[in-house]
């Protein structure tokens, strides 16, 4: 089993590597000039040759290779460069940001492996009842709501009518609970669907006859010997989920005025800050391929099949 | 010997009268005009209407018969493990040692399940949990209706395992099911049925799914442990030489109805009924001569359109008139030898059951 978490955390490293060089080149390939936009911001007028100067100090004029490689040098050390507009750190804007977006990311994850796996279980054990057909109609439901427009409604609803929870706040659990929900039903939605055909298949499993002719009683034949075997898709879903969760923050803290990554990205890419866009697309793509190689360690631990790949 | 005298030691005391009324007179199964419907979209399914037999302590019994003529649902019904719905146990009685199990609750079944009757399954290669060790699998049957510590339950399941002929007990008990072949599965799963020494064994069809050679094994194995335990074992089976080597009576099934009932030996020497004439005449043999081989006309009746009178008549080389009009019933025309057929209504010894 160490073999196989050896191997899954080289084949992360080497993926950040290629998201590294792929968001480098894209970004340098957008149309648009950081420089231009600055300085035609700024309202200055300067030179040809103040210009040539101010590109060649922010080692713009350099191959794109060369730039690549300097890039990966200072990152490794944790210089991530300054970002183009405001000069700060990168990685100092990113630390800022950083917690509010983990928070809500963590947030919604919880509530949609909450909801997902009770309303799925809940529907597998109560098949083609009313339990069943409620739970997957609330989850079609889930499914058809868009981020930005859940989020709104919640406002409207909740801060606005029944002023049960501040607006524009980013500080504090109150000001979490709408985006993370408004973020997290899709994927409970998700989650309970897959859990509810999950559970359904497992119990037709020989097995599971097995173990009603051994004498385990229901609750047991669900939990113990149902569930861990209809978990290991589940997980990987909840992996996958977790970049939607990441992709849809940056909707949700602008519907609900939240500080976050959010933000950041949009603006850099927009002001093609690009030590800023790198740096915060960076990070983003390092969570992500760290929560799926924790993922895959954790399903080795579930399925036994899987330890000796 | 020693081996086995610790393990019935360690056993409940139910164990002790196995022991003792090894070839008594008692039944420790009476199964009486069993009817298991199924109700689907296309109709009412009789797939077991009105079985009857019983098994004697110490007893093996076989259930012969082809696909869907009812032997697996049968043996469902005993462990009353049908799916509901669709499925419906109707009618009949199910005594073990004389209590009626189809009037249990499911709680008192679930005690009885694992522990009084057991049963291993057709499919050792998805029959088993493959998130949990074999160790675990087993014992967890042990923990169940037994109340030992975890350290005796192991020490239990490790003798179980070498009294089903698995190697390496001390390793191959930390195994995962995908680390073993079928046969040594199958073994597993015989040693979870018997983990806590049950009364009755119930196979359904054991070796079908395994080659010839561990085929021969596993029935060497469940008739050693038939001797060693006392174990009343009921073997389903499609396999007649299976029947020769294992089973001391034979019970017949064809489309839901038991047609023919009778001692092994006697069943071979003087099969009654055409269906198990037909039977025993399709089995190949390596000194005859013939070029195609023999077969019963026709299939096996859809349950949903069963033809009226005799269920066997539109495949039966002996159809009388009155086979369409009206069922046979089963009839003992020898001692101890039961028969469905209108051919041997008059030789009857003047008694008629529809169940021993």
């Amino acid at each position: 089993m160490l073999v196989y978490i050896i191997k899954r955390f080289l084949a992360a490293i080497l993926t950040v590597f290629v998201v590294s060089i792929v968001v480098f080149t894209m970004l340098h390939l957008l149309p648009g000039d950081p420089i231009d936009a600055i300085i035609s911001q700024s309202g200055a007028q300067l030179t040809a040759a103040q210009i040539q100067e101010i590109r060649s100090n922010m080692g713009l004029d350099k191959p794109l290779p060369i730039q690549y490689i300097n890039y990966i040098k200072k990152a490794l050390h944790g210089d991530l460069g300054r970002s183009f507009w405001s000069n700060r750190p990168v990685f100092q804007e990113i630390i800022d940001q950083i917690p509010f977006t983990l928070e809500l990311a963590v947030a919604s994850l919880l509530i949609a492996t909450v909801c997902g796996l009770t309303t799925g279980i809940i529907a597998a054990l109560n098949h083609n009842r009313f339990l069943d057909n409620a739970a997957m109609f609330l989850a079609i439901m889930g499914v058809s709501m868009p981020n930005f427009w859940l989020g709104l409604i919640l406002i409207l609803v909740f801060c606005l009518n029944l002023g049960w929870f501040p607006i524009a706040q980013s500080v504090g659990l109150p000001a979490l609970v709408l985006p993370a929900f408004s973020l997290g039903i899709r994927t409970a939605s998700i989650i309970s669907r897959m859990t509810r055909s999950g559970l359904l298949e497992v119990f037709g499993a020989d097995y599971i006859r097995t173990a009603r002719a051994k004498g385990v009683r229901t609750f047991g034949l669900v939990v113990k010997h149902a569930l861990r075997n209809a978990f290991i898709p589940i997980i990987t879903m909840l992996g996958l989920q977790f970049g939607e969760l990441l992709a849809g923050s940056v909707v949700t803290e602008t519907v609900f005025a939240r500080r976050g990554m959010g933000q950041l990205v949009v603006s850099s890419i927009k002001d093609r800050d690009f030590p800023l866009a790198q740096g915060v697309i960076l990070v983003v793509a390092i969570m992500y391929i760290g929560v799926n190689l924790i993922v895959d360690i954790f399903y080795s631990c579930i399925d036994p099949r899987i330890r000796y790949d | 010997m020693r081996e086995e005298a610790k393990v019935l030691d360690l056993a409940d005391q139910k164990m002790s009268d196995t022991e003792q009324t090894k070839f008594g007179d008692e039944n420790l199964l009476e199964v009486k005009d069993l009817k298991t419907y199924f109700y689907t979209e296309d109709g009412v399914v009789p797939a077991v209407d009105g079985v009857s037999f019983s098994i004697k302590k110490g007893e093996t019994l076989g259930i012969v018969g082809e696909s869907g003529c009812g032997k697996s649902v049968t043996a469902l019904s005993i462990m009353r493990l049908i799916q509901t719905p669709p499925g419906k146990i109707i009618s009949g009685q199910i005594l073990l040692n004389g209590e009626d199990l189809l009037k249990k609750t499911e709680k008192e079944m679930n005690d009885i399940r694992g522990n009084w009757i057991s049963m291993v399954f057709q499919e050792p290669m998805t029959s088993l949990n493959p998130v949990y060790t074999v160790g675990d699998q087993i014992m967890e049957a042990i923990l169940l209706h037994q109340n030992v510590k975890k350290i005796e339950a192991r020490k239990r399941t490790l003798e179980m395992l070498k009294m089903v002929g698995i190697p390496s007990p001390e390793s191959r008990i930390n195994d995962y099911p995908h680390q073993m072949s079928g046969g040594m599965r199958q073994r597993v799963m015989i040693a979870i049925g018997l983990a806590c020494q049950p009364k009755m064994l119930i196979a359904d069809e054991p070796t079908t799914a395994l080659d010839v050679t561990i085929q021969a094994q596993i029935l060497d194995l469940m008739k050693r442990l038939k001797d060693e335990l006392g174990t009343v074992i009921m073997v389903i089976t499609h396999d007649l030489g299976v029947v020769a080597q294992m089973v001391d009576k034979v019970v017949v099934m064809y489309a839901g109805k038991v047609v023919e009932s009778t001692k092994t030996a006697e069943l071979f020497a003087n099969p009654l009924h055409p269906y198990t004439v037909g039977l025993l005449g399709s089995i190949p043999k390596v000194n005859e001569d013939r070029k195609r081989l023999q077969t019963i006309e026709g299939v096996v009746p859809n349950l949903l359109e069963l033809p009226v009178g005799c269920r066997f008549r539109p495949r039966c080389s002996k159809k009388m008139e009155i086979c369409g009009q009206e069922g046979p019933h089963l009839v003992e025309v020898k001692p101890d030898h039961w028969v469905r057929c209108w051919c041997f209504a008059e030789r009857a010894r003047g008694e008629t059951d529809e169940g021993k």
